[in-house]
């Protein structure tokens, strides 16, 4: 091993190792880049996913009264990676005709409660810090940021497709999940 | 020097006064190869190369993959399609894996020709024949952790060849399982071994392998002459090394992007339609193993590959000669030559070999043979001891085989002997030879023929029988399931199991495959001993007669010439065809929406019966047949009569109904008198089909039997003892006891007990198992009649107590058991709940029987069919029998009786004491009614059509509720209204697969791929719609959307839009006659039919082929880089 010096006193042999050596320098670059940006892409690449968004049946909307804000729940499977979860969600739905709908989120927008309808009232009201909506989700009191988040629907046929998704609460946007 | 390097140096430096750097670099590097660097030396590199990748990808791969039976495929598939490169990641571990054996075997080869495992190098070899075993371990496990349908086969075939091993089998396969069946922990030991076990161990060899290497350096060239030439690893070798590890980078992306790893869907243990071949690495030995059969099996599973390790481990120890040249080494190079050239041929041949019968080549699969699949690989002993019981049957005649297995004792069921059952000699064909079709059929006959009420298969079924689950391991042979399906009392004269003659012989078969299916008993398991023949019983022996003569009909008048026969197949194919099919076997397109099979019209025995009997079943049609009296004329129906005849084998066609001869095999038939029986056919004249019953017949087994099979009792009597007898033990019945008697021994609660609430009873409706036989509220068996409407029949207290408690104290012949333990209390409020479901109501009222002025009648006999109709009704023949589309179907429909021949006097005497008639008739003696009622019931049951609105007035004021039961068929739903889709829709299926399952289950109707064109008459379209291309309102670019939209059809099933539509969608799913895999896969061919990808790979982060271009194109550009490099090293070298 020690006569290595040996070896590389031949000029000849010493460019040919330079070459060699800056050849396996260039090759090496394709190499990391062909198997590092793969590996890179699959650890960040999925952060950034979002729930695919589709649209739900959800039944009583014909029987529903008009102008008067009714609790509706569907089912709605939940895409979590690669398990897929049956799960029931509700919504407030205002039926202005039949063939048109307000479609407010059930989440209160300031920290995500629950609210409810007081018909009394003819408001909205979330128990946990009371704020107060209209029933075109206006803020009529209370701490909540924003009105209430309106969610996509379609009618076909009749029958009411929500698309649900969820807001961030305690702030001014309304800015999906 | 300038201030880089000399920082660079400062800290290598730094480093060096604590660990030795520049040692450990040069040990890497620096060396001196013999003759040069040489491209014949980087396969060494190559391989560590490879096993790098495996390393970053595999640990890449734990940042999705969960090891667990319900997530493992989902997560798979989750990475593969949803993962940006996900596809690549996967892909790369693929197909590097397989790289991985090619290129250590290819090391392997050149360092044998080179000679480099002699002195001192012996070590070196064997880390590297151990490395080679680790990767052998590596793709064994690997396979098996995505949990789809190749590697669980894999893996359940690799434990239980490891079963074999003498001594320690059973432990080894049980270690491996980590219990006795391929589940949870399998996977778990696999995924263990896999990620943590394996991958030390291969460090630690290569570590081991690398030093030894170091150590004594390369051999060199054999040639002295060439060895006085040195070259430099570093960076001479290097070089060479990286161009090959970059060609094979280039080579992986490739096939990784171009060519997938297969999808075969996840693993489904009762699936055997997939008929894998192991991976190519494995092929050699699943041909080698083809040559070891039964006893000599274990030279196969265990020596081959014992005898191949040990070889490789000896090779330095044998060759100790030390000359290197392999032209003076001719018999080393002859032994390695041998070596390779036989696993390269068995390779081949294992490669172009059958994979196994195709599964939807259905009933001739028993019969082609010898078949092997993946799970045949080995014959080992867990598949193939149950292969005893396999219907590989050496083409016998039936009758010949009747008697091998009547030769022969039935064993004792014996779980104490499971231990030592694995390591006894096996059966030659594996049971997975019995694939597929047989057994899926056989699963789905289990729902459809409701099998499932009174026995529990896998956890779900009735309590009313055994459970059926490990059938496979009680020691019956086929011919005993068999015998039991169609004629239970020959081997338990006093069982209640109804028989089943209804079956055709090769749905016996089926369900004969699927009950001794060794995945329902976890697979392998070792099953108990079977007796010491190995003889298998063709699937033919069971005959089954379709068809009842009835008497004293006329011959055919049309005689059957040319043009008779022109007109007799028309209308055959109009309206015969689409159940018999076209060639009368009964396969037509119609015939899957039946409960019951379409006759088989080309049966010889056909030709027995006579004209006068088939123009009546023409005419009057029966079970689901239609009645052709209106809808063809009489010379009509007379020339089909014609052309059906053309299609029974028999010319010699017997117009007497004498009975059949006797075959010339066997003891005789036991003589019996044809009795009218009081089965679903009007007026049948049981016909024995010749069966010679092996003699001497228990003497315990009442000789005749209604059914018109007479099943060979095949069991002889010693053996029969023997024979673990599990239906409920009921004495034979006698004569009825007298009344008096009955009323002694039941004490009847009085009703002034105070009744518990209706929920109780409803609890204990179920929990006392009335349920497994009654239906309420649309829920429970079938056996017994429908307990909907108690209330309104007009019963007692009492009268349901003493029902309750014993049975036969009413019905001497009820099948019902006897229920002693429920309390008064108990009884009473399972009464109340009778009287009134629904909770809704007080209860009970016996009502009065109906106006009669609402019909008022006309003379003495039309009064008398108006007290019978309502008699129909207050003495509950409507519970059972139905006439006029109302009422029940326990017993057969009244509505033809005259027309089938029977008389006022063979109808009284039906009624009051069937057992006359039929001594196994499950029919209640309803002795209670007077001379003239019985009257009555005569006259309206010989002209029920003048007694229906009576009937209709009496059903209507005494059961408003009650609805005609409505057929199997109709209570699927109309199109639109199915429930929501099923589990199949998260799978991600095979489309291959799913082929296989379409062919041979929804082509029939649907078409060869899915083309659609099979006429449906009577629904609004006329056919059956194509599935390719599918309806647009159900297609969907999105692959779930699209599974969604179809999926509900599959699970339950559709009735299409249409007046009467011959055709109905069967529920797969929700009578789970499909598992919801194979839905999964069957969705993911006719997706592929329609062009949507269901293994799309969604999020592919960069698309496969624009990756493989990338990939192509930055190694051009550093290919580019080192010409120029090598331009300007020349130039300045010139300087
Ligand atoms: S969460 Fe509704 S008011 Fe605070």
């Amino acid at each position: 091993m020690n006569d290595s010096i040996h070896h590389s006193i031949d000029p000849e042999d010493m460019q040919r190792r330079r070459f060699l050596k800056r050849a396996v320098g260039i090759l090496s670059v394709p190499l990391a880049a062909v198997f590092g940006y793969p590996l890179v892409a699959a650890l960040v690449g999925s952060i950034y996913r979002k729930s695919p968004l589709a649209f739900s049946k959800t039944p009583g909307f014909t029987a529903a009264p008009e102008g008067q804000p009714i609790e509706l729940s569907f089912d709605y499977v939940k895409t979590d990676a690669y398990l897929r979860q049956d799960v029931v969600e509700d919504v407030w739905v205002i039926k202005h005709s039949p063939v048109k709908a307000t479609v407010f989120s059930p989440i209160c927008p300031h920290m995500g409660c629950r609210y409810n309808w007081h018909s009394k009232m003819q408001e909205f009201i979330c128990p946990c810090h009371g704020s107060v909506f209209s029933v075109t989700g206006k803020v009529l009191g209370g701490p909540s940021p924003r009105p209430l988040d309106t969610l996509s629907y379609k009618i076909e046929g009749g029958t009411l497709y929500v698309e649900w998704e969820r807001f961030e609460p305690g702030i001014a946007e309304k800015v999906r999940i | 020097m300038n201030a880089t390097d000399k920082k660079q140096n400062r800290i290598s430096q730094w480093i060096e006064d604590r660990w030795p750097l520049k040692a450990v670099v040069r040990w890497g590097t620096v060396e001196e190869i013999p003759g040069g660097a040489s491209f014949a030396y980087v396969l060494g590199s190559a391989t560590l190369f490879l096993f790098g990748v495996l390393v970053v990808t595999g640990v890449w791969q734990l940042l999705y993959y969960v090891p667990t039976v319900d997530h493992a495929y989902d997560s798979v598939m989750f990475l593969r399609l949803h993962v940006p490169l996900g596809w690549l990641i996967h892909g790369l571990h693929y197909w590097a894996a397989q790289g991985f054996i090619v290129v250590m075997g290819l090391h392997l080869a050149r360092v044998y020709i080179w000679a480099a495992y002699k002195q001192p190098r012996q070590l070196t070899w064997l880390a590297g024949v151990v490395l080679l075993l680790l990767g052998a371990a590596f793709i064994f496990t690997g396979a098996i952790l995505p949990w789809d349908t190749l590697g669980y086969w894999a893996g359940e075939v690799g434990t239980s060849m490891a079963g074999t091993v003498p001594f320690i089998g059973t432990f080894l396969k049980l270690l491996m399982r980590g219990g006795a069946t391929m589940d949870q922990l399998t996977l778990s030991r696999a995924f263990f071994v896999h990620v943590a076990i394996l991958p030390g161990l291969t460090v630690f060899l290569i570590v081991v392998h690398l030093v030894a290497f170091r150590q004594f350096g390369s051999v060199g060239p054999w040639n002295p002459a060439k060895r006085q030439r040195t070259g430099w690893f570093w960076p001479d070798q290097t070089f060479k090394d990286l161009m090959v590890v970059c060609l094979l980078t280039v080579g992986l992306v490739c096939l990784s992007a171009l060519v997938p790893a297969p999808i075969t869907g996840p693993a489904d243990p009762l699936d055997n339609s997939y008929a894998p071949k192991p991976e190519w690495n494995f092929l050699f030995l699943y041909e080698a193993l083809k040559a070891f059969k039964g006893p000599w099996e274990r030279v196969g599973t265990v020596a081959i590959p014992l005898l191949l390790v040990v070889l490789l481990f000896a090779v330095p120890f044998i060759d100790r000669n030390p000359e290197a040249n392999p032209f003076k080494r001719p018999i080393a190079m002859l032994a390695g030559l041998l070596f390779v050239g036989v696993i390269l041929a068995l390779t081949i041949i294992g490669y172009y070999s059958n994979p196994g019968a195709i599964a939807g080549a259905s009933k001739a699969v028993s019969k082609a043979r010898p078949v092997l699949l993946l799970a045949s690989l080995v014959p080992m002993a867990g598949f193939a001891e149950v292969s005893g019981a396999s219907p590989v049957d050496p083409p016998a005649t039936p009758r010949t085989a009747v008697e091998a297995p009547a030769a022969r004792p039935e064993p004792m069921p014996s779980m104490a002997a499971a231990d030592t059952a694995s390591v006894k000699p096996a059966a030659p064909i594996p049971m997975a030879t019995v694939l597929a079709a047989n057994v899926r059929d056989g699963k789905r006959l289990f729902a459809t023929e409701r099998c499932n009420a009174c026995h529990t298969m896998e956890g779900q079924g009735g309590t009313l029988g055994p459970n059926l689950t490990h059938e496979a391991q009680m020691g019956h042979t086929r011919q005993w399931l068999s015998t039991q399906i169609v004629d239970p009392a020959s081997h338990n004269p006093a069982t209640i199991m109804p028989a089943h003659t209804d079956l055709t012989k090769e749905q016996v078969n089926d369900l004969v495959d699927f009950l001794l299916h060794p995945s329902l008993a976890g697979a392998s398991q070792p099953p108990t001993v079977f007796g010491p023949s190995k003889t298998p019983v063709p699937s033919t022996q069971i005959p089954t007669l379709v068809a009842e003569i009835i008497p004293g009909q006329p011959t055919n008048p049309v005689p059957s010439d040319a043009q008779s026969l022109a007109v007799g197949k028309r209308i055959y194919v109009g309206e015969c065809q689409p159940c018999h099919g076209p060639t009368g076997v009964g396969n037509g397109p119609a015939s899957i929406a039946l409960t019951e099979p379409a006759a088989n019209l080309a049966l010889p025995i056909m030709a027995e019966y006579a004209d006068g009997a088939m123009f009546e079943i023409i005419t009057q049609g029966r079970q689901a047949m239609p009645a052709f009296k209106t809808l063809l004329t009489d010379k009509e129906r007379w020339e089909v009569l014609n052309y059906i005849r053309t299609l029974a084998p028999s010319p010699a066609r017997l117009i007497s109904k004498q009975p059949p001869t006797i075959p010339e095999i066997g003891p005789p038939a036991p003589a019996r008198a044809p009795a009218p029986a009081s089965s679903a056919v009007p007026a049948p004249t049981p016909t024995p089909v010749p069966i010679p019953a092996p003699s001497p017949a228990p003497a315990s087994v009442p000789a005749p039997s209604v059914t018109n099979v007479t099943a060979p009792s095949a069991v002889v009597p010693q053996a029969k003892l023997k024979t673990n007898v599990i239906e409920v033990a009921k004495p034979p019945v006698s004569a009825p006891p007298a009344e008096s008697n009955i009323t002694a021994r039941v004490s009847v609660p009085s009703a002034s007990v105070p009744s518990m609430n209706i929920e109780e009873g409803r609890r204990l409706f179920t929990s006392a198992r009335c349920i497994a036989c009654h239906t309420i509220e649309g829920k429970g068996g079938t056996l017994g009649p429908s307990l909907d409407h108690v209330a309104k029949l007009g019963l007692t207290r009492e009268w349901i107590i003493t029902q309750i408690r014993n049975p036969t104290s009413h019905y001497p012949t009820s099948i019902m058991p006897a229920n002693h333990a429920l309390t008064d209390q108990q009884l009473n409020a399972l009464i109340d709940y009778l009287f009134n479901p629904s909770g809704s109501q007080p209860k009970r009222p016996p009502e009065t029987p109906p106006a009669k002025s609402s019909v008022p009648p006309a003379s003495a006999q039309a009064a008398g069919i108006q007290e019978g109709a309502q008699l129909f009704n207050s003495a509950h023949c409507i519970v059972c029998h139905t006439i006029e589309g109302i009422g029940g179907q326990l017993g057969p429909d009244l509505s033809h009786e005259a027309e089938a021949g029977r008389t006022r006097e063979w109808l009284v005497a039906q009624i009051q004491n069937p057992t006359n008639h039929n001594p196994i008739t499950i029919m209640y003696a309803h002795k209670s009614l007077s001379t003239q009622q019985l009257d009555d019931l005569a006259d309206f049951l010989l002209a029920p059509s003048k007694g229906k609105a009576a009937l209709e007035a009496a059903v209507k004021i005494t059961q408003p509720a009650a609805a005609p039961p409505a057929a199997t068929v109709s209570t699927l739903p109309p199109m639109g209204k199915q429930g929501p889709p099923g589990a199949a829709v998260k799978m991600i299926g095979s489309p291959p697969h799913g082929e296989i399952l379409f062919d041979s289950d929804c082509a029939k109707c649907h078409g060869k791929d899915a083309q659609g064109g099979i006429p449906n008459p009577g629904s609004t379209s006329g056919q059956v719609p194509p599935l390719a291309p599918i309806a647009r309102l159900l297609f969907s670019e999105d692959p779930l959307k699209f599974a969604e939209n179809i999926d509900p059809f599959i699970q339950h099933g559709a009735r299409p839009a249409g007046p009467s539509p011959a055709l109905r969608m069967p529920a797969f799913g929700s009578t789970r006659a499909l598992t919801q895999q194979e839905i999964a896969n069957i969705e993911a061919y006719i997706m592929k039919l329609n062009g949507v990808n269901r293994a799309e790979i969604v999020n592919p982060g960069v698309r496969p082929i624009w990756f493989v271009g990338g990939t192509v194109a930055v190694f051009a550009l550093g290919l580019l880089l080192m010409g120029v490099n090598w331009i300007w090293n020349r130039m300045k070298g010139q300087v």
